[in-house]
């Protein structure tokens, strides 16, 4: 068979879930058989995405590629259908190097490490699949397949308030999750004719033309679905306790890659199926994200638990995606593809470290840590370097993404010009305020004289080789930014060529209405033609 | 005229997998009686080999041409095979996990069969009647071998009041029925077949007293599926009976609840079928309402699956108000799927019982530590009943939603939604019960559990049948097409249903040749 016609897709879909069948059988009671066998099976699901994309997949290109497409439940126009883009790959790639290292950083676990590594492989199986999915059916099913063993994994591994905090994780997302079938269904059925087919092809879905109505409702749906998972104001309060009460590998899942299907799915149904509705939407997204980015950093300073901070960190950070989301050109929606992508990898590497700490001291109050500099002097550099990509330093990806975002709406002529000062004045005092929280963190954490007995030394190798592997790619993307945005640029340019072709015709149909004020005249819209060009 | 030429006439072979089963009881209570004591070795596996061997000859019947039998008041048409089959099923498996139960209880066995099998040929004949006295006698035979089966534990003061309460409610809503049906006779000039009823009531006008005649046929029917507010018999007769009849009555009976309710409310009232689909949406409604939420506070496992069985049958009718062709197939394939995952958990909940004596939802804690065995099952039917991927309940939870979105049904299919999210917050409060405690949380119970062991007469077949039923509930709904195509066959090949869809004017649903197209890898 030649490498092209081989289903790389469905292989890398199905190779974890595969694997994860048999572990019930396999006879080891420590845990430390299952541990090689579940990272082995990572590497060689990571492997196989390098190795697939490598070959393959054609970065020039804006449209979906490698596209497999199999009969599933021809009866009701559900397809076992995958393939990615620019939106999906990179985060794909990312789902494949923070499993696995979620993997890794569980390596110590004694409690039920069968049913941990099992539930891993499964979460594998479903990011992958949530990411690659181009049928909306389909895209719903693995949705929902991260439900429960995300909640296993708070509730048996997590901290002392898990139980309520996997309950409020569940209840949130699968009621956030009936929109996405709602509006799946009447999508489908839109326009479609007794005895005409039915199809759940996202790729057709988005071409049909709806009424604005309709595509409002559409939109407002989706958006309360994956602003849910997105953390946005005020979906947003499962987050700080599912993130905080998480064991740190359930935290490097979380939000390292779950709040990126948030982001994921807002750009490929809010914006790249529902364009016209995005335009008048936009707006509130822009809004809601300044919402996030400044109520999120507040928030965080008032934690006095670790995790939490760095879990309302998480919130502010994801208002960045919206506002770049919100953003009509493709800077912007470069820069929030890109904050997705660091963000999942700083948010990973600061919750893991914590982690770290937290096997040490055993606890996570802040007020009781402090002095672990002068113990735990690796650790405590690699804290370091992860919260300042945090903060966005230059040099780190989080200063490219944010930069690119902040460019990107600012120089977006489409809204009005108080509008814009408004918006990036506010966003800016939320990035002011991301420093302050983050150095307090670290001074309260590592500064000062020692208070508690440790419970071990410094990271061990292990642990330096997880942080290394989530860092390494922080700074090189900080440094060559191309790194990351060759992978998705095609794509988004398109995106936003697509979002504003919508907007002449907008602002001419709309005259006169509440966003009218915000939106220049089309004039205005043809000179970002040029500036795409 | 001698016997051969008479059966062929009223086409006797058709209930061939009825006379199956009846000759099965019979041998059973023949060899109960010779054999005595000994007989408990044998009987089951006779049971299980009649059932299996009418199972047979339902498949065989699949395409026979000829639907009708004994003069039009039976018929075995695709839809009547499907609902038979699934009550075979069930009543198979209820066989298989009673066996060790009923020993232990120190009643005998070979009477639990054989009422058992009555009731499933009660059942079965229910499934397929067109005429009046014939549904009666069905629905009777399957109530009063009801009623003795959850008496079965005679010294457990609990069965005796779940029987008697059974026996009092069952008892007027039959008389309601009946008197119902007695109404559709006098209406319709003295007929009882359905067809002929419905064309007399056709040609004359009598609105009000067909009104009055559906509303206690609804009351009739509703009893059978317990859907609220018909419901209040469920939770305590699920409560008190032993716990394989529960499993029986949660399946079997409400399948056939739902033949007849599919029969005779689509053949008979026609000229009502806004009125009909309005009282069922109502029905619905509630019953996804109320057993989901009263759900919410039980402690008891069976009461939790009696609530959930209630709401779980709301959710069935959606399918069946939705009125196309793929509303029917997808209430068939739910009724499918449900069988195998409330008869799984039914089977854990038995084991479970049987090493510890309880059914209380607390007294689960801490068991994956002990069974692990259970602790999956369990799990996996729980989690399938609330509608997790990609378990079978999920699809069909989204069948069934889809097709009533598909028919407009925007309120029913939201609440259906919402009542299923609620759902999941109590499967899963079983599932944490089990899984998250830590050891030192682990209840009584579980803490003195029993070593897992399957030597006692009677577990292995237990075994069997929990390892199937998870293992159909884990697969039937990845592998849901090939089930889906044969429900969907089965109503298009309904005569009574094909002439209600082409009444309706409902077209079925053709596919995209694009949807379907071979992969095109880059």
């Amino acid at each position: 068979m030649e490498s092209a016609q081989f289903p790389w897709l469905t292989a890398i879909l199905l190779l974890p879930l595969v694997a994860a069948l048999p572990i019930p059988l396999i006879p080891d009671k420590e845990g430390k058989t299952i541990r090689w066998y579940a990272l082995g099976v990572g590497l060689i699901d990571f492997a196989l995405m390098i190795y697939a994309f490598g070959s393959q997949y054609l970065l020039q290109s804006a449209d979906v590629q490698m596209s497999e497409t199999y009969n599933w439940l021809p009866q009701i126009g559900v397809s076992w259908s995958l393939a990615v883009d620019g939106l999906s790959m990179p985060l794909v790639l990312l789902t494949g190097l923070v499993t696995t290292l979620a993997m890794l950083a569980a390596w110590n676990t004694t409690e039920k490490p069968k049913l941990l590594f099992g539930l891993m492989l499964l979460m594998y199986s479903a990011q992958t699949a949530v990411f690659m999915a181009q049928d909306l059916l389909m895209f719903f099913l693995v949705w929902e397949l991260e439900l429960v063993p995300v909640y296993l994994l708070i509730s048996i591994w997590g901290g002392p308030k898990r139980l309520y905090a996997s309950t409020k994780f569940i209840l949130y997302t699968a009621i956030a999750s009936i929109f996405i079938l709602v509006a799946a269904l009447s999508m489908a059925f839109y326009g479609v004719e007794p005895g005409q087919a039915v199809t759940f092809d996202m790729q057709a879905l988005g071409m049909k033309d709806y009424p604005m109505g309709l595509e409002m409702l559409l939109y407002a749906g989706f958006l309360v679905a994956f602003g849910t998972k997105l953390s946005v104001f005020p979906l947003h309060t499962w987050l700080p306790d599912a993130h905080g009460e998480a064991s740190a590998p359930g935290s490097m899942l979380l939000a390292g890659i779950l709040l990126k299907m948030g982001g994921y799915g807002l750009l490929r149904f809010n914006v790249e199926m529902l364009p016209e509705a995005h335009i008048k939407f936009a707006p509130i997204l822009a809004i809601l994200g300044v919402v996030n980015i400044v109520y999120g950093a507040l928030s965080a300073f008032a934690q006095d638990n670790l995790k939490r901070r760095i879990a309302y960190s998480s919130i502010s950070h994801m208002g960045f995606v919206l506002l770049g989301i919100a953003a009509y050109n493709s800077l912007g929606l470069s820069g929030a593809m890109l904050q997705m992508v660091s963000h999942g990898l700083i948010a990973a590497a600061l919750f893991f470290l914590s982690g770290v700490a937290y096997e040490r001291t055993h606890t996570l109050k802040m007020e009781k840590m402090s002095g672990l500099a002068k113990q735990m002097p690796i650790a405590f550099a690699l804290f370091t370097a992860a919260s300042m990509a945090s903060l966005a330093l230059p040099g780190m990806s989080g200063f490219v993404s944010e930069l690119a975002i902040f460019l990107g709406f600012a120089t977006d002529t489409a809204y009005s010009y108080g509008f814009r000062v408004v918006v990036v004045f506010l966003a800016a005092v939320g990035l002011v305020l991301t420093p302050m929280y983050m150095l307090s963190m670290l001074r309260r954490v590592f500064y000062g004289d020692l208070k508690l007995k440790l419970d071990g030394f410094d990271a061990s190798p292990r642990e330096i080789f997880i942080a290394l592997c989530l860092l390494v790619p922080v700074i090189g993307i900080g440094v060559y930014p191309k790194l990351a945005t060759n992978l998705h640029d095609v794509k988004t340019e398109a995106l936003a060529t697509r979002v504003q072709a919508e907007l002449p015709a907008f602002a001419q149909k709309q005259q006169g209405t509440l966003f009218s004020q915000q939106l220049t005249a089309p004039t205005l819209a043809e000179a970002d033609f040029a500036r795409i060009d | 005229m001698d016997v051969a030429n008479l059966a062929s006439q009223l086409n006797a072979g058709l209930i061939l997998p009825e006379g199956i089963v009846i000759i099965t009881l019979l041998l059973v209570l023949v060899v109960d009686l010779i054999q005595g004591r000994k007989a408990n070795r044998v009987t089951p596996y006779i049971g299980i080999g009649g059932l299996l061997a009418s199972l047979g000859a339902i498949a065989f019947q699949w395409d026979n041409p000829v639907s009708n039998a004994f003069l039009g008041s039976f018929s075995s048409d695709p839809l009547s095979l499907v609902f038979r089959a699934i009550i075979v099923l069930s009543a198979m498996v209820t066989i298989m996990i009673s066996i060790r139960y009923v020993e232990q209880s120190g009643t005998s066995l070979g009477e639990f069969i054989t009422i058992l099998l009555t009731a499933s040929v009660g059942g079965m004949v229910l499934s397929g009647a067109n005429e009046l006295v014939t549904i009666f006698v069905a629905l009777e035979t399957l109530s009063i071998s009801s009623y003795l089966l959850t008496g079965y534990m005679k010294r457990d003061p609990r069965s005796n009041e779940a029987a008697l309460k059974y026996l009092l409610i069952g008892a007027s809503s039959s008389a309601l029925f009946l008197y119902g049906v007695s109404l559709l006779y006098g209406l319709s000039g003295g007929q009882t077949e359905l067809v002929a009823i419905a064309t007399n009531l056709a040609a004359s006008d009598q609105s009000l007293g067909l009104v009055i005649a559906l509303v206690f046929v609804i009351a009739g029917v509703a009893f059978k599926i317990s859907a609220v507010p018909f419901h209040q018999w469920t939770p305590d007769v699920y409560e008190g009976s032993p716990t394989p009849v529960v499993a029986f009555l949660s399946v079997g009976s409400k399948a056939a609840g739902f033949a007849l309710a599919t029969r005779m409310l689509i053949t008979v009232f026609p000229l009502l079928t806004d009125e009909w689909h309005f009282v069922f949406t109502a029905l619905a409604i509630l019953s996804m309402v109320l057993g989901n939420i009263v759900a919410l506070a039980q402690t008891s496992m069976k009461r939790l699956l009696a609530y959930s069985s209630i709401g779980q049958a709301g959710f069935v009718m959606i399918g069946l108000i939705a009125a196309t062709e793929v509303g029917y197939a997808s209430m068939l394939f739910y009724l499918f799927i449900y069988l195998f995952m409330n008869l799984g958990g039914f089977a854990c909940i038995i084991l479970f019982s049987l090493r510890t004596g309880t059914d209380q939802i607390s007294e689960y804690a801490g068991l994956y530590q002990k069974d692990p065995l259970i602790t999956l099952g369990l799990s996996l039917c729980l989690l399938s009943l609330g509608g997790i991927p990609p378990l079978a309940g999920f699809f069909g939870k989204l069948y069934l939603f889809w097709a009533g979105w598909q028919a407009g049904l925007y309120t029913l299919v939201l609440v259906g939604l919402f009542t299923s999210v609620i759902s999941i917050y109590y499967y899963i409060r079983v599932v944490k019960m089990m899984v998250v405690k830590e050891p030192q949380e682990m209840s009584e119970v579980v803490k003195n559990y029993p070593k897992v062991t399957w030597d006692l007469p009677g577990l292995k077949s237990l075994q069997v049948a929990l390892v199937l039923t998870v293992v159909a509930t884990t697969l039937i709904g990845i592998l849901s097409n090939p089930v889906f195509t044969l429900a969907t066959d089965s109503v298009n090949n309904t005569p009574f249903l094909k002439l209600d869809l082409a009444r309706t004017g409902t077209q079925p649903v053709a596919v995209l040749p694009e949807a379907i197209a071979p992969a095109n890898p880059l």
